[in-house]
């Protein structure tokens, strides 16, 4: 077993000239850990008795030496530079950098796109059973009934325009501005409330589209169908949209409708069958 | 098969020849290399920077000879061995290491400039960013001879490049001398040396490729 693989056979070998079964047979050779001593014992006469070059082993020390005193500076000055090193090393591929600044912008981007509604505008919104006032910038009111959201931009609101968006009920006292800036109510239900200055209610909620015009003159704008449609409502009018889209005005004894606080109970007693259910509807959505 | 075959054919012509001469010779290398080894142990011991220098004196050349024939370039072997011998002295590895100092650094050297071979056919024009590939090791062969074969068929690729072609790659890659010193010793223009040696390494590339790709590193095949 010692001589397995002979001295000339490794040389044969490194040269070029074994066969590929004596290349296997020194692979398998050479699994043994002093076969392997001996595999590199033989490598290195090898390479003394025909080297392909001769390196100058003398300046090789010196700029050895050289370095190991840089090292040993730079470890006493800063114990962690030989730790940064190869994480600099990496961020030296060009292909590496770009992949991150590209990130990085990706990242700013969608941050952007994601927080931009809370960044551009300040939102109100109401629990169950609660309703609250806000007076606006311009010193409109607007009445929150529950469960309903409005959002109002922070920036430039009540300089050119005057647009606000509403989930839900609300009922508004627009102030009439100097130069007859138009006070907008934008809703998700194709139709949007133009207004100059009036008390009017707006309903959002899919049981009950609706806007109430307590005085005073406000447009509307919907949509019926693919088409966009205007309509201006005069004091009383009560315009209900049904699940189409389609419109109707009613003339309403009593315009003022929402009446804050009367949510916080629920008493269904006295109600149609209907009506309780729609109540309901409400107060889950 | 071939391996039980084998086994009695090398012992019947290696035998006559090992008895008398080739036996008495190992042993006496053998002893040599022992007690070189010894003796850089000893050194060691005693003092670290003469362990070193005895270090260098007596591997620093056989190893950049060795690291040669992987990467075909005198200043890239000696890059190599230098950064051994560099981490052998910081990390300390003359305490840790069981096998011989010659086992260690010969098998460092080669995984060292296998990996080399391999960053260099995975980025195609890597060759002036040569410092730029990471010195870590990430997979090394399963069987020693792979090594000698790697490098067997580096040498045969230069080999079977065409006489001039071959001529510039050498004095370009393993000698290191500059595109304007080549044109004028070879009285060659610029564009020559440059399409020349664009064509060598392009020549090395895919006759290695086509054998090692897949040892190499499959991640290859997206770079190119």
């Amino acid at each position: 077993m010692k001589n397995q693989v002979s001295k000339e056979t490794l040389f044969n070998y490194f040269a070029g000239g074994a066969t590929a079964l004596q290349k296997q047979l020194i692979d398998e050779w050479a699994k043994d850990e002093t076969n392997r001593e001996q595999f590199f014992e033989c490598l290195a006469m090898w390479e003394n008795q025909d080297p392909q070059f001769i390196a100058d082993a003398n300046m090789a020390l010196m700029r050895h030496q050289q370095r190991i005193k840089n090292y040993t500076i730079d470890e006493t000055n800063q114990p962690e530079l030989g730790a940064a090193e190869p994480a600099l090393h990496s961020l030296k591929s060009t292909w590496f950098r770009w992949m991150m600044a590209a990130s990085v912008g990706i990242i700013l981007l969608l941050s952007g796109l994601f927080f931009k509604e809370e960044l551009l505008f300040k939102t109100y919104s109401t629990e169950f059973g609660e309703t609250s006032t806000i007076m606006l910038n311009d010193g409109s009111q607007v009445t929150l009934n529950a469960n309903s959201t409005l959002r109002v931009p922070r920036f430039g609101f009540g300089q050119k325009t005057r647009e606000v968006v509403l989930v839900g009920e609300a009922d508004f006292s627009i102030k009439h501005m100097p130069d007859h800036q138009h006070f907008v109510v934008q809703t998700n239900k194709n139709f949007e409330v133009v207004v100059l200055g009036t008390e009017f209610l707006v309903n959002t909620r899919e049981t009950g589209k609706k806007v109430v015009l307590n005085k005073g003159k406000v447009r509307l704008l919907y949509q019926e169908g693919k088409t966009s449609k205007q309509l201006t409502m005069k004091p009383g009018n009560l315009v209900t949209f049904d699940n189409e889209g389609h419109v109707r005005i009613k003339q309403t004894p009593k315009p003022r409708i929402l009446q804050p606080g009367k949510n916080t109970d629920l008493c269904l007693m006295e109600q149609p069958w209907l009506k309780s259910a729609t109540y309901l509807r409400k107060i889950m959505e | 098969m071939g391996h039980i075959l084998q086994l009695p054919q090398t012992k019947e012509i290696g035998q006559p020849y090992l008895e008398d001469k080739g036996e008495a010779s190992r042993n006496l290398s053998a002893k040599v290399s022992i007690d070189t080894e010894l003796f850089l142990r000893k050194t060691f011991e005693q003092d670290v920077d003469a362990g070193i220098s005895l270090l260098f004196r007596q591997y620093y050349t056989m190893l950049c000879s060795h690291a040669v024939r992987f990467v075909s370039s005198k200043a890239i072997a000696e890059d190599i061995v230098s950064d051994i011998f560099y981490e052998f002295q910081v990390n300390k590895r003359y305490l840790t290491t069981t096998t011989s100092f010659r086992a260690y650094l010969f098998t460092m050297v080669r995984n060292r400039a296998f990996d080399h071979v391999r960053s260099e056919m995975q980025h195609t024009t890597s060759l002036d960013k040569a410092d730029l590939i990471p010195a870590h090791r990430t997979h090394s062969p399963d069987s020693i001879t792979q090594y000698e074969e790697l490098y067997h068929d580096v040498e045969n690729a230069i080999n079977a490049m065409p006489l001039k072609r071959r001529q510039i790659y050498v004095m370009h890659r393993f000698e290191g001398k500059k595109y304007q010193e080549i044109a004028d010793e070879l009285h060659l223009s610029l564009r020559t040396i440059e399409a020349h040696q664009y064509q060598a390494m392009r020549q090395i590339q895919s006759i290695l490729k086509a054998k090692w790709l897949t040892i190499l590193g499959i991640i290859g095949l997206f770079w190119n």
